[in-house]
């Protein structure tokens, strides 16, 4: 009898994951309105907060008489808005349905378990939905990067080693993204509330990482939670990198920081998902909703 | 008036269980609690990264929209925005659900008004929504300055309409539900996005062409939150306020006529065809 290798193994989990992911958009773009919403909602989500920026500039809605500084400052919120998109949670709704609410569906419907029989092991099958959508969010990230550049390109940067920045905080941004998602679905079995990852996971961040504010305005208690956020040095990098704002600290240094948080959540959110899903699978309260 | 007692009966019956079944969802109670909190600060603060923490930048916003206090104009119609949401999930989602799982047929069998479900469903909600407002408010008001200048008559008078509106708009969204599948997606993008930018949750309409200013205008969420900012920053009297309180009385209605006539419409078409209890 022969034995698989490393090497097949990870190809074949691999095969899996592109398996599943185009699966998944297929039965997403079934979902007319929400296909197209998830196509397009981050133009949604930035929209009010340009137009908020623009108005307490004293601008009319295309920007056109914004002064210098809060043009900057504008560039500032977008960039930063970008790479929050990019972290995935600019949208929670569609991380969360192939996610959290994934399996809360599964409950519901009363196929979760059978869908255990399948000889794929279950982060298999979460990360290749969050495959999906890693994909749509780069898409979301690169269009808003296009939009800023349409609007204010004249104040941005475009060096080498700053897309290079970028597109690492992007990636890093991205893993966290996918280990907040495994953490999440955890929880939500535990809890049983898709409404409390909601609350736990995706909120906090966009308070706790100055994705679209200035840290300095926060007080101070805040602003320290602000700083032991991985997340956002990940952003700040990235604005730093496509604008010439000043950055917290030196950008690799920033980019680091993400990596290793990211691969703080990745594992911890694994774990903790696999630790609520075995608990739940012994006690049978997975199917108990 | 025999007809209207049934109607209320079946109504308090319906948001008796809803609040019974919402009081088992603890981490509910603490997530609508802290929404206003987590949701309008990050605007609030990118004001005060525009303006400036002293206000030093404010002469452009000011001569734009006769507010100073860009923190309380932000504020105050941004947590009603948000939290006044919950009523389109709290009401039509939830008779999707229903369908979804196959026992909303049921459910309205044992109905003799099947628009019970929905007014209910308001009832309760409403329990809950007054004192999430008042969390929201206070919450933001720990990180920023809101310089509140509340007219609590006013405010009370406004509060209450702009949940007439509210609710009115949410049995027009219940009946579209009926028969758009991914109905949640079209509620979010709706009452997250659409509806607040239109209405100008968060900045003066007068930045929009004039075309875009005709059509927020004929949104009843407009009148409401202009009327919330001068009820909760001005101090504003009601005698003050009666030309946007008739606007804002006259569209809620006509909301809530359309959201009955839709209704009827479309639960006549979903039991004829089937689709009540077969999604």
């Amino acid at each position: 009898m022969t034995t698989m290798s490393a090497m097949d193994r990870t190809r074949s989990q691999l095969a899996i994951m592109i398996h599943i992911a185009s699966k998944e958009m297929l039965i997403q773009s079934r979902y007319r309105n929400k296909f197209f919403s998830d196509i397009f909602s981050h133009f949604l989500g930035v929209a009010p907060i340009l137009l908020i920026a623009f108005a307490l500039s004293g601008s009319a809605v295309d920007g056109s008489s914004i002064s210098d500084v809060t043009r900057e400052r504008t560039l500032f919120i977008l960039l930063g808005y970008t790479a929050f998109m990019a972290f995935g949670f600019g949208t929670p709704i569609m991380l969360y349905t192939g996610m959290g609410w994934g399996i809360a569906e599964e409950v519901y419907t009363g196929t979760i378990e059978r869908n255990f029989l399948a000889p794929v092991h279950r982060s298999l099958v979460i990360l290749g939905i969050g495959g999906y959508y890693v994909v749509l969010y780069s898409f979301h990230a690169l269009s808003l990067i296009v939009v800023a550049a349409l609007l204010l390109g004249d104040s941005m940067t475009f060096s080498g080693e700053g897309l290079a920045i970028a597109a690492l905080t992007v990636l890093g941004l991205l893993a966290f993204s996918i280990g907040l998602g495994l953490a999440a679905s955890g929880l939500f079995l535990a809890v049983k509330d898709s409404s409390f990852h909601v609350l736990v996971v995706h909120r906090p961040f966009l308070l706790f990482s100055g994705a679209i504010f200035i840290l300095d305005v926060l007080p101070r208690p805040l602003k320290l939670i602000a700083l032991a956020n991985p997340v956002t040095y990940g952003i700040d990098a990235f604005r730093g990198a496509l604008s010439d704002t000043d950055t917290l600290l030196n950008p690799w240094i920033e980019i680091g920081i993400l990596f290793a948080g990211g691969a703080a959540a990745f594992v911890l959110g694994m774990a903790a998902f696999n630790y609520a899903l075995k608990r739940q699978l012994r006690t049978g309260d997975l199917t108990r909703f | 008036m025999n007809a209207l007692v049934k109607i209320l009966k079946d109504s308090i019956t319906v948001a008796r269980f809803k609040m019974l079944y919402q009081f088992r969802q603890r981490t509910w109670l603490v997530t609508a609690s802290l929404t206003g909190f987590f949701m309008v600060t990050p605007l609030v603060l990118l004001g005060e990264t525009i303006i400036g923490s002293k206000g030093e930048r404010i002469q452009p916003f000011f001569e734009l929209s006769g507010y100073e206090n860009y923190a309380g104009f932000l504020a105050v119609p941004l947590v009603f925005a948000f939290l006044t949401n919950s009523a389109y999930s709290w009401i039509g989602q939830a008779i999707r659900g229903e369908q979804q799982s196959g026992t909303l047929e049921r459910t309205l069998i044992s109905m003799r008004y099947p628009s019970s479900l929905m007014i209910g469903g308001a009832m309760a909600h409403l329990v809950f929504l007054g004192l999430f407002i008042a969390i929201g408010i206070a919450s933001v008001s720990l990180v920023v300055d809101l310089q509140l200048d509340v007219n609590w008559t006013s405010a009370l008078v406004v509060g209450l309409l702009h949940l007439y509106a509210v609710y009115g708009f949410a049995f027009v969204l219940t009946s579209l539900f009926l028969w758009i599948r991914d109905a949640f997606i079209v509620q979010q993008s709706l009452s997250y996005f659409i509806i607040p930018v239109l209405a100008g949750a968060g900045f003066p309409i007068i930045i929009f062409p004039g075309w875009l200013q005709a059509v927020s205008k004929a949104i009843p969420f407009f009148w409401a939150f202009d009327l919330e900012r001068q009820a909760f920053l001005t101090h504003t009297p009601l005698t003050e306020m009666t030309t946007g309180l008739i606007v804002l009385i006259s569209i809620s209605t006509g909301l809530w006529f359309m959201g009955f006539a839709f209704f009827r419409v479309t639960m006549r078409r979903a039991r004829r065809t089937g689709t009540l209890g077969l999604y």
